[in-house]
């Protein structure tokens, strides 16, 4: 895997953040619609389709979701390169039922589908390069394809060919929940901006939002180096590290933001301690308390074995119950982080 | 004085290296004249997820030590959240502390990008009976960019916590001129260090006092320094001041 999936390979990085922030803003947009077939192209070559898309399908899948990143830019292909896996079987020849030596063959999807170094992300390659990637999007195999998928993973993200250039992304967009353009600073035309999203529109895409790409952001723009120093790329990726991200609303979605407005200070709600799933009776919530005390001061005083079997014992014996007295044990880290404190001088 | 924001814990994030670090950093607040600490390592979901439980254990052993080696220092619980649309609901379920137990919930944004639900979060995290604590302001580009966004936090009924650190230019000029407009606007709520490493903020600590005397007065810096902070400590509602509307500006 090519270190440009920054998000992977440098979660720290304030890249990475950037994504993150890309990724929980794309869900946020789209809480109350469906939002499992996202759609990233951009209006000429080179923007930096594949790279976003790289790394948004890594911060989607880092937070445990079943992900699938579909190259289907296949005219210039470049999803495999990046994450170093082979080109065949992949979305061309599932659709043209043609293997990589012109044979006929009939493909199943899970065939073309291979596993990638991130966890929970699976990437469907593009295939050979057909000479009518165009005419392959219009068949129903990839309606079809589409339906199985969203059954099986959680997440779709294509990578699509740049839509002024050729009609591949527009015929993409009609299927997926949403589009998201990528521009580039000081290179995308505002026309070509416009055109495109005239474009997606006009067969009824649903365009969600633009990212800014390749920003240069100024070295003093990063002074909190001592949060992130350490964490920095190495040189090669000077470069690839002055991207930022910036999400400009195209269309009616529109976070709430009136209704509390005006509200006066902190004042809880009240309803919201009727809920009736959290309420549970004071007693019971002491004993907890008490016995989470007990617990701790166990591990301090080292006895922790005995404590051990104990509270596995209880755990077991709650298992299945609403609320569970003893959740959990102290994790093998913080474990580790005691002894040494308590052999500290 | 009450150190609301440390990341004096070792070894749970990029704060304290080893627990050699953690004495070291706690001795030198001691000397800045600190009493009270509360060590609120990052929870980053997917990167730094010590859940309360943990930091409980390690804190209490921690105290232990001070106790006997007679450093009259006390140690609250607490985190630094990481924003995500999840964090409220892992505020609720006790995996995320809020500090020192009460109500007060301290959680940090992007420094440099955008983040859109930071409303609906404020909004759920008061809607549920807490009270978001939003961590050094001063340091956010959308902040630097636009002040204004920041009274909008404290309308809905968010605090806001600058970093001792920002008035000598520690985080660049934009930090240190936000944190100033923000001062002027009556916007700043609690001071905390946010102490990483040993040898960096506690030692630096007269000088910023100094500064801080000289912008805003004894008195003013009394109050954010420890009155507001006590209330954390013994989890009261309080009311501060209104703030002050803050003009955009158009040329920058």
């Amino acid at each position: 895997m090519k270190k440009e999936v920054i998000t992977q390979a440098d979660p720290k990085s304030p890249v990475s953040e950037v994504f993150r922030a890309l990724r929980t803003n794309l869900q946020f947009m789209n809480r109350f619609g469906k939002s499992q077939t996202i759609l990233i192209t951009s209006t000429v070559q080179a923007e930096g389709k594949s790279w976003v898309s790289a790394n948004l399908a890594t911060a989607y899948a880092q937070t445990g979701r079943k992900v699938i990143l579909i190259d289907a830019d296949m005219r210039k292909p470049r999803q495999h390169k990046i994450f170093s896996l082979k080109m065949c079987p992949g979305l061309s020849n599932y659709l043209s039922e043609v293997n990589e030596l012109g044979r006929r063959e009939k493909f199943s999807y899970m065939d073309c589908i291979q596993k990638t170094e991130v966890e929970n992300l699976s990437l469907l390659p593009s295939g050979n390069i057909p000479p009518n990637p165009s005419e392959l999007l219009l068949t129903e195999k990839l309606e079809e394809l589409l339906k199985e998928l969203e059954n099986e993973f959680e997440v779709i993200i294509f990578d699509g060919a740049p839509c002024l250039l050729v009609t591949d992304s527009t015929i993409i967009s009609r299927m997926v929940d949403s589009t998201v353009l990528v521009v580039s600073h000081k290179y995308t035309k505002v026309d070509d901006l416009k055109e495109a999203k005239k474009r997606i529109k006009s067969v009824g895409g649903k365009l969600i939002g633009v990212v800014l790409n390749r920003v240069e952001i100024s070295s003093k723009k990063y002074a909190d180096k001592y949060y992130y120093a350490n964490n920095m790329m190495p040189s090669t990726n000077v470069k690839r590290a002055k991207h930022r991200e910036s999400n400009e609303e195209v269309e009616e979605v529109k976070p709430r933001k009136e209704s509390s407005r005006e509200r006066e200070y902190i004042k809880p709600k009240k309803e919201m301690k009727e809920d009736k799933e959290y309420t549970r009776p004071k007693q019971e919530k002491h004993e907890d308390k008490k016995r989470e005390e007990k617990i701790i001061q166990d591990y301090i005083d080292d006895k922790v074995e005995d404590t051990e079997r104990k509270i596995m014992e209880e755990i077991e014996k709650e298992k299945g119950k609403r609320f569970a007295t003893v959740k959990e044990v102290p994790s093998d880290k913080a474990r580790e982080i005691l002894e040494s404190i308590n052999n500290y001088k | 004085m009450i150190d609301i924001h440390t990341h004096i814990l070792p070894n749970i994030d990029d704060g304290s290296a080893s627990i050699d670090e953690t004495f070291k950093m706690l001795h030198e607040a001691y000397e800045a004249g600190f009493t009270e600490i509360c060590a609120t390592s990052h929870y980053i979901e997917g990167q730094y997820e010590f859940n309360s439980l943990d930091r409980k254990c390690i804190i209490k052993a921690l105290q232990k030590k001070l106790d006997q080696e007679e450093t009259s220092i006390k140690l609250y619980n607490g985190a630094e959240a990481y924003i995500s649309e999840e964090m409220p609901e892992l505020v609720k379920e006790g995996i995320i502390p809020t500090i020192a137990n009460s109500k007060y919930v301290l959680f940090e944004l992007p420094l440099n990008s955008k983040v859109m639900y930071i409303d609906d979060v404020i909004e759920r995290l008061i809607g549920m009976g807490n009270i978001p604590i939003i961590a050094h302001p001063e340091r956010y580009r959308i902040v630097q960019e636009n002040s204004s966004i920041a009274i909008d936090w404290i309308m809905q009924g968010a605090f806001l916590q600058a970093n001792y650190a920002s008035i000598v230019g520690r985080y660049g000029n934009d930090s240190k001129e936000t944190l100033l407009k923000l001062l002027d606007a009556n916007a700043i709520h609690f001071l905390g260090t946010d102490t990483h490493r040993k040898n960096s903020i506690y030692v630096k600590m007269d000088d910023i006092i100094k500064e801080f005397k000289k912008k805003i007065g004894d008195d003013r810096l009394k109050i954010l320094s420890e009155t507001n902070p006590r209330n954390v400590l013994n989890s009261i509602e309080f009311e501060p001041a209104l703030p002050k509307k803050i003009k955009k500006k158009l040329f920058r």
